[in-house]
């Protein structure tokens, strides 16, 4: 029988398709997806940035370096045109993309179209989200749980499998020993034994 | 009988100047300078300047001194080595045996190759035109070896050939050439001259002994070399094969339709040719030239050897709207400038583990194409302690092979910045970053990290770095270090040290 973990339901909520992820810890969630990767990444990163991601953290953190290649973009268009091009090819699992502005509603559907064609995933680290609605699968955003290092709540906005999301699914990102692990929130657990 | 040809270039950078510049070259006088013992000396002049009086060999101030519109220069050897190469290359139409000598001579053996040309005087006629074409003043002579045809060609005038097909009139006439025409030092020629001897004939009486015993080995061996009685050593360029291929169009062309099939006929033309001989290109040049006679290029680059015309074409898709042609296309042209060995797929160690790989590199030319291949990277270890320097970014590189990281024992940023960031007001309790003051909760460290003294670093010239791990209240962890800052006096004695803090990652 399938055992219904945190992990899995995070990882069937990151379906083939675009993801946004979105607040000052979003880094990590995409750096999870990144150690779990099995094929071939590419990291979008822009050119003028004023830092890098530091290899040996990576490695670290339990990432297969040879796995990723890195993209320097120069503007928001240049980087949805990689992104939609990578996804739409097949050759990558995952195309991550940080620093970028959400994606309009245009945008965005021509994404999960490249993605569906591709059968991959991009996930999107987001600078700030706008109000303007648009058509990611999933929204994430990601924040320091209770003040406490290397601990981050990971909280789901929106998804377009779900359909109406709560706001209340909540999940523990901990980086311990430079390993991931995910559990329920506390919250969230209370709720599910109810229900 | 052997045939050589000399084919002697005497104003090989004024050509080319005036092949650049075509409108009023004629007007004006242009000479090519170079530094002699400190003075500017003529080398060169055209045929205005010379109409002035201005000649070889004077000085660049007296004739500025007469006239003071005078065009300089200066002579750059590499660009006739250059120029000369080029035409030797042009010169493979008559001959595959082509030899540089000197600076702006070419010896052609073309023994066996005049019939085709209808004979020498023919095939002589025939380069005297095509090197007139080409704009560049020529001496030619043939000769039946490469030192009479060398010292022929000096006698040649300009635009005119020297043809000698016949020994005995070919002795005859070598003979009488001057001494210094078989490419002897100027102090023999002087020791020559003083004694009477002026022509090769001269030296023909005198014994070889006493030759060799008084001007040396080279006066007798070039003596015999230009009288057939000794060979020469014949060193013929070797040239990278060219892979080109072109259409000319009857009428030019303007559809874009149209322009598309004939690349994708060209690409596949060009891709059998390589693979004829077992080669794949890696970087392709299209040229098309504009009834204006003006051409304009575009260049594709691959990551990897490629013999798919199919994904070429699209990579030439991608670039085809630079083309700017609205008056039409006369002709395409479509170069393999770099080109590589081919590994065929079944051998391929990527088609054997990780097939995943194979349209990975199609992706990333599509986006190298697009976007620039400097812009795609990875990472590979080094073997270095300086966190910026424990890596090394590779360009234009794509990870397709497994690589030797390793972790580290000790806990690195997961962000760097590319410049440390000075910390002003900083305290272990609280400090200012990117206008957010950040409460300290915990700190661990130092860790101390020493510079390479093998090497002048600008970023450690302060010396070694005590590194600290300080954990925010914001739930940030910084990396930051201290180092000590030396002042020294207006003397240059160390005044007072003060340490500095430098933000240099986070997680």
């Amino acid at each position: 029988m399938h055992k219904v973990t945190a992990k899995n339901q995070i990882d069937e909520l990151l379906c083939t398709g675009s993801h946004e992820f979105f607040g000052e810890f979003a880094l990590y969630f995409a750096l999870m997806q990144l150690a779990q990767a099995k094929y071939q990444v590419i990291w979008l990163e822009p050119q003028k940035a004023a830092d890098y991601l530091y290899p040996h953290a990576l490695v670290n953190l339990g990432i297969n370096l040879h796995k990723v290649n890195f993209v320097a973009y120069q503007n928001q268009h240049q980087a949805l045109w990689v992104i939609e091009e990578a996804l739409r090819s097949g050759a990558v699992q995952y195309i991550i993309a940080n620093g970028l502005k959400q994606p309009n509603l245009l945008q965005s559907k021509r994404l999960n179209m490249a993605a569906q064609k591709g059968k991959s995933k991009a996930f999107i680290l987001l600078n700030g989200i706008s109000q303007n609605a648009n058509s990611a699968m999933t929204r994430w955003q990601i924040d320091l749980a209770d003040g406490q290092a290397n601990k981050y709540n990971i909280k789901l906005l929106r998804s377009r499998e779900k359909g109406f999301i709560s706001g209340k699914e909540n999940w523990i990102m901990d980086i311990k020993n430079e390993k991931f692990y995910i559990n329920l929130a506390p919250a969230f657990t209370a709720q599910q034994a109810r229900a | 009988m052997k045939n050589f040809i000399s084919i002697s270039l005497p104003h090989l950078q004024l050509n080319k100047l005036a092949h650049d510049q075509r409108n009023g070259w004629d007007d004006k006088a242009h000479v090519v300078i170079e530094r002699i013992a400190n003075k500017d000396i003529i080398i060169d002049a055209n045929a205005k300047a010379k109409s002035l009086g201005i000649d070889k060999q004077q000085s660049l101030t007296k004739a500025l001194a007469c006239f003071d519109e005078i065009i300089t220069c200066p002579n750059n050897p590499n660009l006739q080595a250059k120029i000369i190469k080029k035409i030797a290359q042009f010169c493979l139409k008559y001959t595959p045996k082509i030899m540089l000598y000197g600076h702006s001579k070419l010896l052609l053996d073309t023994t066996g190759c005049a019939h085709l040309f209808g004979g020498n005087e023919a095939l002589l006629q025939h380069i005297q035109y095509d090197l007139y074409g080409l704009g560049y003043d020529s001496q030619i002579a043939m000769a039946s070896n490469m030192r009479s045809a060398n010292a022929f060609v000096n006698q040649a005038v300009i635009g005119t050939y020297i043809l000698h097909d016949d020994k005995p009139k070919e002795h005859a006439a070598l003979i009488k050439l001057p001494i210094e025409y078989l490419d002897i030092d100027d102090e023999i020629i002087g020791q020559l001259q003083r004694l009477g001897l002026r022509q090769i004939k001269d030296l023909l009486p005198l014994k070889s002994a006493s030759l060799v015993k008084r001007f040396g080995q080279t006066l007798l061996t070039h003596m015999n070399q230009a009288l057939g009685h000794e060979s020469q050593a014949f060193k013929a360029i070797k040239f990278n094969s060219i892979y080109q291929t072109s259409q000319a169009f009857e009428h030019t062309v303007i559809l874009s339709n149209y322009l598309q099939t004939t690349l994708k006929i060209l690409l596949e033309n060009l891709l059998i040719m390589l693979k004829v001989k077992g080669k794949a290109s890696r970087q392709l040049n299209l040229t098309i030239f504009r009834p204006d006679h003006t051409t304009q290029q575009i260049q594709i680059n691959t990551s990897q050897a490629h013999l798919s015309a199919q994904n070429l074409s699209k990579l030439f898709a991608l670039k085809l709207d630079k083309l700017n042609a609205p008056d039409g296309i006369d002709k395409i042209m479509l170069t393999a400038n770099l080109v590589e060995n081919y590994i065929s797929k079944s051998d391929n160690y990527l088609d054997k583990n990780e097939t995943e790989n194979i349209p990975l590199t199609d992706l990333f030319d599509h986006i190298g194409n697009k976007i620039g291949f400097d812009k795609i990277m990875s990472y590979v270890p080094a073997n270095n302690h300086i966190p910026e320097r424990a890596f090394s970014e590779l360009k234009q590189s794509i990870n397709i092979g497994p690589s030797s990281w390793h972790k580290t024992p000790l806990k690195r940023p997961t962000r760097m910045l590319k410049q440390p960031y000075i910390l002003f007001d900083f305290s272990f309790a609280n400090f200012e970053y990117q206008g957010q003051r950040q409460t300290i909760i915990r700190k661990s460290g130092p860790e101390r990290i020493l510079p390479e003294w093998w090497w002048n670093d600008p970023l450690w010239q302060d010396g070694a770095r005590d590194y600290w791990w300080l954990i925010a209240q914001s739930g940030r962890q910084f990396w930051v270090y201290a180092t000590a800052h030396i002042i020294r006096a207006e003397t240059g004695e160390i005044s007072a040290t003060k340490k500095r803090y430098f933000l240099h990652g986070w997680s």
